[in-house]
This record gives structure tokens, C-alpha cells and sequence, in this order.
């Protein structure tokens, strides 16, 4: 009895591993073609007949699953998962660094690239790189400038972005932000001109148009029916409320160039860290 | 060609409606594939897995790589059927079309061309071609092997169904932009809203009497830049709104044909 109970278990093990032995390269034949969800729904219900050895493929190929489908906070808890025995290791550590980064959790981003095990001297420069752009996405210019005179100049995939970083830097250095006061005033003497000092050209013209045509009818109004009329008051209240809210959009249009600009910046940033891990790690 | 790689794990995740799953196994089966038959097939069924997801461009999507040097193969049937089939409920009736010609080009089975006439019919009537739908549906009753008065019988309900009175009354778009650019509202109501067409008539000559008492008292500036300036805005937005009510107003009465024309298929006749 005990021995046909012994035949059965290394029966099934076989058949097991048989089994999961197959399934590696099928997920990877459905990560290539883009099939994600089917990856996730393959992975969370057989996870758990896997080899420890495999676990760390499969939590590779999960993690950048969730990573292509834009799912960064699962993303970044599989491809932690991923062991410094694997051969995936240090693409999943940076690329859950980068979501992390990507979702502006810049101390858990930081925390990630810091705590890896990298030995050689690329992937060194690739960390020095990584958190170069964490500190400029923190406005720490100084520290960020320190971080990338660590990258290696003769990594020549690196070259490029190294360059990029340092332009954003220097712009950040001579960028000179525009005054909400300004545009205010500035829209209080000559209707639109605020909007236009703020950036918003096209705005402040139609501004300027539209509240120069409500004063002239006010104007008009006024001049032949006199302050007390009802139509002098109706177009009056009309001018008055465009010419305030017009200031008032003034001040909020700086605010908003301002943020633009900021946006802008910072998607550059994340932009420039990206593509070297792209390059590194091309699948 | 003989597909017949069936009783698979897919084919029972079908069967028990699990389709997302069905499309891994089927994936699966094509990832494995050693013949180009076994690969067709399982790409079909994948596709048949998208289509009940209503994932119509994905089914499509396995579906188009496909190429059949015999016409004869029964599996290169019934991909084009999908193929027409996902391309009229992707909304794309002239592809649909274009397939289902193409297939009774290539293919000498005319008793195979019974199984696209439904599919062929709804789209003739989404791309208003009505004497070629009205000349396709008698093709398909011939096809029933109807008793002869049946037959004469269906051959009345088709003739009436196509009949000039019964068919949508398309509303020109550029006809209705062009009443409401002649007469604010009249294009409104030329697309069937006589209620909207008239209010937007009303607020049009109301702002243009506006402006036009305003100029005559005296009142230049207000009555150019007020009254005219506000007229340019909603007459141009009335031309346009027209334009966008004949079009959704032609999108009902198509809907609605293929909906009486589903109804008497489904009442009089076998489809397969």
C-alpha cells in the first residue's frame, strides 16, 4: 500500500512539474503578444504549484504585465518580489523603482534603487542616474546636479539622458516665473494684457475684445440715457463683471502657465529616466 | 482542410460560457500548434471567444491573418461568416460587405451563401442600398424551399416592406444645414424637432429685432455689437445643431428598418 502511494505522489509531481515546466514559456509567448490580463489570470491561479525557482520568473512576467496595463502599484509589489538569484532582478528592482517614481513616491522610489544589490559599474551609473531624476522631480537641483556628476561619462547609452537631465537643470537655473500681481494690475490698466504677459495670447485678445465691446455699449448707453436707466445698468453690471472676473483670470492664468511649465518639466524628467531602462533591459 | 481538433479544455470552457478562459486554452493550442489546420482552428475559436466577450475588433483581429488557398476548406467559411458577422457588429457594414462579396466570389458553394444572406440584408439596409437588401432578401426566402404559396406569400411581405412609403426617410444633413441657414429653425424642423425648431427661431429673430430697434433709436454700438454679435453665434450654432439632428434622426429610422426586417426573419424563416 505504501509503496503504490509512493508511485502515485512522484506520479503527480511529475505530472506537475511537467505541467508547470510548459507554462513558463507560454507566458512568455502571451507577454510578446501583448495578452496581460491573460497572464495575471494565469499566474494568480496556478501561483501556487510552482517551484520556488520559478516563483521568481513568474512574479517577473506578472509585475511587468501590471506595469504594461499601467497597474504601477501591483507592478511594483510583484516585480519586488523578483530574488537577486534571478536573471530579472535588476530590471524588475529598477522598473519598480520607476513606477514608484512614476506615482511620486519619491522616498519609496529612492528607498528601491538605494537597497539594490549592483556590484558592476554600469548598472551603478544607472542607479546614480535613477536617482539623479528622483531629486530633481523633488526640486533638490543641487543635489540632483552632485548625484549625476556620479554617473560614468563613458556608458554611452547613458550619454544622451545624462545630457538631457543636465539641460532641464540648467533651464530650472535662468527659468524666471511670472508674477500673479503683475498680470493683475496689468489687466486692470489695459483689459487682456495680463493674460497676455502670462502666456495665453489668443485669450487675452478675445478678452480685450470682448470687454472693450461691452464698456462701448456701456459707454453708448450711458452717454445718451444717463447713469439711472435700467439698460445702462444691465449692460453696465455685464461690463463690470467681465472686466473683474477678466483681471481675476489673469492672476489664475500665471498660475496656471506656472503649473504647465511644471508638468511640462516633469514629464521630461520621467521621460529621460525611462528610456535608459528601456535601453538596458530591452526584452 | 478538416478542423477537428475538438474536445479540447477550451471547447468545455466554452461550452460552460467561462469565454476569457477558453480564450487562454485556445491561445494555448495555437502557441503549440504543429499544422497550419490546427492553428486556423483555434484562431477561429479564439475568435468565437471575443465575439461572445463582445470584443469585436480582437476577434477580428485573429480572424484577418487568415489565408485559404481552397475555397473549398469548410473552416474558410465559416471564418469569413465571423469575419463579415464582427465587421457589421463592429459597426463597419461596408467591410462586412466587402467580405461577404469577396467570399462569394472565391467560393463555388452557393448552398453556403444562404448562412451570409442575414448579415448581407442588415448591412445593404445600414448603407442604404434598398434594392439591392430588398433583392437579397427574396434571394434568401428562394433559399428556405418554402411551399410555393409560402413563398409567394414572403415575397409579398419582402415587396411591402421595401415599398417607398415604408422605407426610412432619410434627411439630407446638408439639406437640413442649408433650411436653417435660409430660415433659423427651419432645418430643426425639417430633421423632425418642430418643437426645438421653433424655439430657436423665436430667439433668433427675437435677438436680430433686437438689434435692429437698437440701430434704429440710435443705438449703434449696442445693437451691432450686442445684438448682431450674439445673433453670428446662435445662427451659426443653429445651422450646425440642424446638421447633427438629421444625422441622428437617419441613425433612428435605420435602426428601427433593421429592427422590423430582424423581426420578420426571425418569424418567417430559418437562418442555418
Amino acid at each position: 500500500m505504501k509503496y503504490i502511494s509512493l508511485v502515485i505522489f512522484i506520479l503527480l509531481v511529475r505530472v506537475g512539474f511537467a505541467q508547470n515546466k510548459s507554462e513558463l514559456p507560454f507566458i512568455e509567448h502571451l507577454i510578446n503578444k501583448g495578452y496581460y490580463n491573460e497572464v495575471i489570470h494565469l499566474i494568480d491561479r496556478d501561483s501556487l504549484n510552482y517551484r520556488p525557482g520559478q516563483q521568481d520568473s513568474l512574479n517577473y512576467y506578472k509585475g511587468w504585465a501590471h506595469y504594461s496595463l499601467k497597474n504601477l502599484e501591483q507592478s511594483t509589489k510583484s516585480l519586488l518580489k523578483v530574488g537577486n538569484e534571478s536573471p530579472f532582478y535588476l530590471k524588475s528592482h529598477f522598473f519598480a523603482g520607476y513606477n514608484q517614481t512614476f506615482l511620486e513616491n519619491y522616498a519609496e522610489a529612492r528607498k528601491i534603487i538605494s537597497q539594490m544589490n549592483v556590484r558592476d559599474e554600469t548598472n551603478m551609473s544607472l542607479v546614480n542616474f535613477e536617482l539623479s531624476g528622483i531629486d530633481l522631480l523633488q526640486g533638490n537641483w543641487s543635489k540632483a546636479k552632485e548625484q549625476l556628476q556620479l554617473v560614468n561619462p563613458n556608458i554611452a547609452t547613458l550619454n544622451q539622458q545624462v545630457a538631457a537631465l543636465g539641460q532641464v537643470c540648467k533651464e530650472q537655473e535662468t527659468h524666471r516665473s511670472k508674477s500673479p500681481l503683475l498680470a493683475g494690475v496689468m489687466s486692470c490698466i489695459i483689459p487682456g494684457s495680463g493674460k497676455i504677459y502670462a502666456g495665453k495670447t489668443g485669450e487675452g485678445i478675445a478678452s480685450m475684445i470682448a470687454t472693450t465691446g461691452f464698456g462701448l455699449i456701456t459707454w453708448e448707453n450711458y452717454r445718451k440715457l444717463g447713469i439711472g436707466h435700467a439698460k445702462t445698468i444691465f449692460f453696465g453690471s455685464i461690463f463690470v463683471a467681465n472686466y473683474v472676473s477678466n483681471i481675476y483670470g489673469s492672476v489664475v492664468s500665471v498660475r496656471i502657465i506656472k503649473n504647465e511649465y511644471q508638468d511640462v518639466l516633469h514629464n521630461q524628467i520621467l521621460f529621460q529616466l525611462h528610456i535608459p531602462l528601456r535601453n538596458f533591459f530591452e526584452q | 482542410m478538416s478542423s477537428s481538433a475538438t474536445g479540447s479544455k477550451g471547447d468545455s470552457l466554452y461550452a460552460s460560457g467561462r469565454y476569457f478562459e477558453a480564450s487562454i486554452e485556445y491561445e494555448r493550442l495555437i502557441f503549440s500548434a504543429e499544422s497550419q489546420a490546427n492553428l486556423y482552428y483555434n484562431k477561429y475559436k479564439k475568435a468565437l471567444c471575443y465575439k461572445k466577450l463582445k470584443k469585436f475588433d480582437r476577434a477580428l483581429a485573429e480572424l484577418q491573418p487568415m489565408y485559404f488557398s481552397n475555397s473549398g476548406d469548410s473552416l474558410f467559411q465559416r471564418v469569413c461568416y465571423e469575419q463579415s458577422l464582427c465587421f457589421y457588429l463592429n459597426g463597419e457594414p461596408a467591410k462586412a460587405l466587402w467580405k461577404i462579396d469577396d467570399y462569394f466570389h472565391r467560393s463555388a458553394d452557393t448552398a453556403s451563401y444562404k448562412l451570409f444572406m442575414p448579415v448581407r440584408l442588415l448591412c445593404l439596409n445600414e448603407t442604404q442600398q434598398w434594392n439591392e437588401a430588398q433583392e437579397c432578401f427574396i434571394r434568401f426566402t428562394k433559399m428556405q424551399n418554402f411551399t410555393p404559396e409560402k413563398e409567394v406569400e414572403m415575397k409579398q411581405i419582402v415587396n411591402n416592406l421595401y415599398k417607398k412609403r415604408n422605407l426610412p426617410h432619410i434627411k439630407s444633413i446638408k439639406k437640413a444645414e442649408n433650411w436653417s441657414r435660409f430660415l433659423p429653425g427651419s432645418g430643426q424642423i425639417y430633421a423632425g424637432k418642430t418643437g426645438e425648431g421653433i424655439v430657436n427661431f423665436l430667439i433668433n429673430s427675437s435677438i436680430l429685432a433686437f438689434a435692429a430697434q437698437q440701430a434704429y433709436n440710435g443705438f449703434y454700438i449696442t445693437g451691432y455689437l450686442a445684438g448682431l454679435g450674439f445673433f453670428n453665434k446662435t445662427y451659426h450654432g443653429g445651422i450646425k445643431r440642424a446638421g447633427v439632428l438629421a444625422s441622428q434622426k437617419n441613425k433612428e429610422h435605420i435602426a428601427s428598418f433593421n429592427s422590423r426586417i430582424n423581426e420578420t426573419i426571425r418569424s418567417n424563416l430559418k437562418l442555418n
